[in-house]
């Protein structure tokens, strides 16, 4: 041992309280007798009940004591990487000094992955936090939307009501206003269940009306291409913003009709709904317009709105079976223009985060 | 660790501030103080124990674990392998005057003189291994610690820690040492006496050292930490005055008789203190404060020229100032009267290495031990004398080499006396005036030796005795003891020394533990005598001896008055006791003056 580790030696020896008075000069050569009744001693001060093997006579003893106090002394099991193999197990303390420094400083390695990994777990619960955060404004905007449709609101007090609401933030308000907007332009209109009654019922007015007149039978020739130019036409102007009125009216006509009836000719641009809607626009020249809103200024609307739907189709009862109070289901809606108003309601609610 | 050694010389600047620190790697380094390693050398395999500047800082000695012992010179080249031993050497040291060193072998202190041809003194110092020992410069004892806790000295053993004793100090003045342990540090009286100690918990203490004025120490632990320590309770004692030191900066002086005490706080930390003479002089780190007895609260203040004061001594009429390298005398008014140059190292001198009277300074020669310088100082002038003339020292040599010097404290300077006891315990009294006189040993085997500041009465102490000469010249009549008186005492000690003489009391600092001892010397009446004599009353001295009827007044009166040619009284005292061949003379001698020293050959 050298002098230092001899002196630390001694001095820990002290401190512990041994009562084996260790000098200077008991380790200059081999000194087995004081080795054991030190490694007894300390042994007994680790575990009062062990009982080391072996004995400093003899080469076995001897190994087996001091094979006996590490196992003692070292309870835990040391990492199959950081194991020395057998030959090379240290036989001086200068290399134990040195493997214990390599320990201490894979340990500081550890330490050091370990404190990274754990920030980057938490900055990513806190980018999932955000996130979630983020779509959760995005479903309150889009039940906002649906209980104002619900409400019948105007379009034009939507984006009023986006910037009104909360929850979104300045940024996405401006972008929700853009989109209402937009559908405002498409023509879109959104009706309750009551309206589109009305308006069905309206629609069945006109046709029996016109049933009598014979207005279908003699536009049964030309109503295809007509209903095809007129809805082409319709569905051209759909994206202007029309009035509120218009939306109301004929953006139903667009119905799954028109687009059978478009197939049917073969021809690109869908048939117009309401074919003798054409008739009836003669019989509009001869009628004055008297600017009152009637039912049958629906047709009117929708003239201008976009032109005179070519063929009527009429929507099936199902069509507007999703628009009921409490139903709060958002229907994908594409943007189609040949789809329903529901149809519309699910485009809208199928729009990606990437457009509000 | 050591710091370069501050040699003061007059007129240079202090040495280049360089520390020496030794590793374990067998390397010492000399670092300066910004840190910058100015040079680090392979000393020795294994680890370099110790490495030490020397006294003179003229070289460094080394030793290691492998057993030698090496002098290199102050830029860490080497220039010998003293010793090489198989034996790690856990110590070494260099002797006071540098030329020899001192280190342990085991169980054996060897001193190894550096010249050629010189002998090695080796003896068997403990029965464990030595781990420390120190050589002070002042007292030159050396002392050591085992690892069985035993403390050694050649006159005394004490067996002081149950762990070993692992660094042991002198202080600078050579009166106090400091050992250290485990968990434990003491302090010792040099004669090895524990004053006092402190329990820490701090581990072993592998290191001590002392402030230069011996004040403050520092101690490095095992765990680490390094503690800073003061001395206090210092107590002085002056007929009814006491003073002690209670805090760093705070002395308590009380008068006994009057009851009357105060508190005095000084600005900075009390370095020194003497009491004596009607005065109280205090030196802290910058000033030097002169209280007078009677009114101690407004004293004499002048600043230090350099604060590490190691003495103070006090006579009747000035003061003297022991600091680092310089030696200064003032007045009680905080006049400079003198600065002798006396040699470099003044820190190292012993109390008893110096004296001072009423108008004269005595100073051993550091380098030359048996030359005594004496200085006449200019007490009674307005001159202040910077540089010594030679007219105004007197140097006196002596056989062997002096140990401990002592001045009279009364009588004119021409009549001055001087008391020298060399290393063989020897005494000596010698009239500093008188070139002629030829050197008697007045007594054996003293051990401390002081004049009275009343009178011309001269105490010693022998080991079993006290020993007071009312008369010191040489003394051709042995049979004539009657100036001599001896008071038996046998609880002295066996290191005892004389603080005073006043008023036939002896104050005396015992070696068994109790400090102070007050011994009556019996001898007021002789005193008195003496104080008579010295004043010219003879008549008044001759109505004292017929009254008391004493022998040993009849004999200090025969030879005192013979001496000053009083011959009718010396005719009488010689008479008294019985020493008729003077009285014949003396008869002889008066019938010659009265013939006008016409004699003829039948008388």
């Amino acid at each position: 041992m050298s002098y230092r580790d001899l002196r630390n030696f001694i001095e820990d020896m002290r401190v512990l309280g041994c009562p084996q008075q260790v000098s200077m000069e008991s380790f200059r050569g081999p000194n087995w007798p004081l080795l054991e009744s030190c490694v007894r001693w300390l042994a007994a001060r680790v575990d009062p009940d062990a009982a080391l093997g072996g004995s400093a006579d003899t080469l076995e003893g001897r190994v087996a004591l001091v094979s006996h106090a590490l196992e003692l002394f070292v309870p835990f099991e040391v990492p199959a990487s950081t194991r020395l193999p057998a030959s090379d197990r240290p036989a001086y303390q200068s290399e134990l000094t040195a493997l214990e420094r390599e320990l201490e400083a894979l340990w500081d390695r550890y330490v050091l992955r370990y404190r990274c990994v754990e920030a980057l777990k938490q900055q990513l619960s806190v980018l999932e936090r955000a996130h979630s955060e983020q779509d959760m404004k995005k479903k309150n905007v889009r039940i906002l939307i649906y209980s104002v449709l619900q409400n019948h609101r105007h379009l034009s007090d939507y984006a009023n009501v986006l910037l009104l609401c909360d929850p979104i933030a300045p940024n996405d308000r401006g972008r929700c206003v853009v989109v209402v907007r937009s559908w405002c332009g498409r023509g879109v209109v959104v009706a309750s269940a009551q309206a589109a009654a009305e308006q069905q019922a309206a629609v069945m007015q006109l046709i029996h009306k016109y049933e009598a007149e014979d207005v279908l039978g003699k536009l049964s020739a030309t109503d295809d291409e007509d209903s095809s130019e007129a809805s082409s036409s319709s569905g051209q102007s759909g994206g202007s913003g029309g009035g509120g009125a218009a939306a109301g009216g004929g953006g139903t006509a667009r119905t799954q009709a028109t687009h059978a009836a478009a197939h049917q000719h073969g021809r690109g641009a869908p048939r117009r709904a309401f074919g003798s809607m054409a008739a009836r626009d003669s019989l509009d020249d001869v009628r004055p317009d008297s600017g009152s809103d009637s039912p049958r200024d629906l047709g009117r609307r929708v003239r201008a709105a976009g032109g005179r739907p070519g063929t009527r189709t009429l929507a099936g009862a199902d069509d507007y079976a999703d628009f009921g109070e409490g139903n709060d289901a958002i229907r994908d809606v594409g943007l189609d223009s040949e789809s329903s108003s529901d149809s519309e309601l699910q485009r809208a609610a199928a729009l990606t985060d990437d457009e509000f | 660790m050591q710091l370069f050694p501050s040699i003061n010389n007059t007129g240079k600047k202090p040495q280049n501030e360089l520390i020496l620190i030794s590793s374990t790697d067998g390397r010492f380094h000399i670092v300066n103080y910004n840190g910058r390693i100015e040079k680090s050398t392979n000393a020795h395999q294994g680890a370099c124990l110790v490495a030490i500047w020397s006294p003179n800082a003229d070289g460094i000695l080394t030793a290691g674990e492998d057993g030698c012992v090496k002098v290199w010179s102050c830029n860490g080249l080497l220039r010998s392998t003293v010793v090489e031993s198989e034996v790690p050497c856990y110590m070494a040291l260099w002797s006071p005057d540098s030329n020899g060193i001192l280190y342990t072998k085991r169980n054996y202190l060897i001193i190894h003189h550096l010249q050629a041809k010189s002998k090695i003194t080796k003896w068997w110092a403990h029965d464990a291994v030595i781990l420390s020992t120190a050589w002070n410069a002042t007292n030159n004892l050396i002392i050591s610690g085992d690892e069985d806790g035993c403390v050694k000295q050649l006159i005394f053993s004490i067996k002081e820690f149950l762990q070993p004793c692992t660094s042991i100090s002198w202080s600078p003045t050579g009166d106090l040492f400091v050992a250290g342990s485990f968990n434990k540090i003491s302090l010792h009286s040099d004669d090895g006496w524990p004053t006092s100690s402190l329990d820490l918990s701090l581990g072993s203490i592998y290191n001590v050292a002392w402030s230069p004025d011996g004040t403050q120490l520092a101690a490095a632990c095992a765990d680490g930490h390094v503690i800073f320590a003061y001395l206090i309770d210092r107590t002085y004692n002056w007929k009814n005055f006491n003073c002690t030191q209670i805090s760093r900066k705070v002395i308590a002086i009380k008068d006994i008789t009057t009851d009357e005490s105060d508190q005095l706080d000084y600005p900075d930390s009390v370095v020194q203190i003497a009491l004596g003479f009607g005065h109280m002089a205090v030196a802290t780190v910058k000033q030097c404060f002169i209280h007078k007895l009677t009114s101690w609260n407004t004293p004499v203040t002048f600043d230090l020229k350099d604060g590490a004061v190691s003495m103070i001594l006090l006579a009747q009429r000035c003061m003297c100032i022991v600091e680092r390298g310089r030696l200064s005398v003032y007045s009680y008014t905080g006049r400079l009267l003198a600065s002798p140059q006396i040699g470099s190292r003044m820190e190292a001198r012993g109390r008893s290495a110096i004296s001072l009277g009423p108008d004269t300074l005595a100073s051993i020669d550091q380098t030359n031990p048996t030359f005594i310088h004496v200085y006449d100082l200019p007490t009674a002038t307005y001159s202040i004398s910077r540089v010594t003339a030679d007219s105004n020292v007197t140097k006196i040599k002596h056989s062997i080499a002096a140990c401990s010097v002592a001045l009279s404290q009364t009588g004119p300077i021409n009549e001055r006396q001087i008391a020298i006891i060399d290393r063989r315990r020897d005494l000596y009294v010698i009239t500093v005036k008188d070139p002629k006189q030829k050197p008697v040993v007045l007594s054996r085997a003293i051990l401390s030796v002081m004049w009275s500041t009343e009178s011309e009465l001269l105490v010693g102490l022998r080991k079993e005795n006290i020993v007071c000469w009312a008369y010191q010249k040489s003394n051709t009549r042995p049979e004539l003891s009657t100036t001599v008186v001896s008071i038996p005492s046998s609880n002295i000690g066996h290191n005892p020394r004389i603080q005073s003489i006043e008023n036939g009391m002896a104050t005396i600092f015992r070696g068994k533990g109790s400090t102070v001892m007050h011994i009556s010397l019996g001898i007021v009446h002789v005193e008195m005598l003496l104080k008579y004599i010295a004043s010219n009353m003879w008549n008044e001295a001759l109505q004292l001896c017929r009254t008391l009827k004493d022998n040993r007044l009849w004999g200090c009166l025969a030879e005192l008055s013979l001496e000053r040619n009083q011959l009718d009284i010396a005719e009488e005292a010689f008479t008294e006791v019985h020493q008729y061949a003077e009285v014949f003379r003396i008869q002889h001698i008066k019938h010659i003056r009265s013939t006008g020293g016409k004699v003829s050959p039948a008388e």
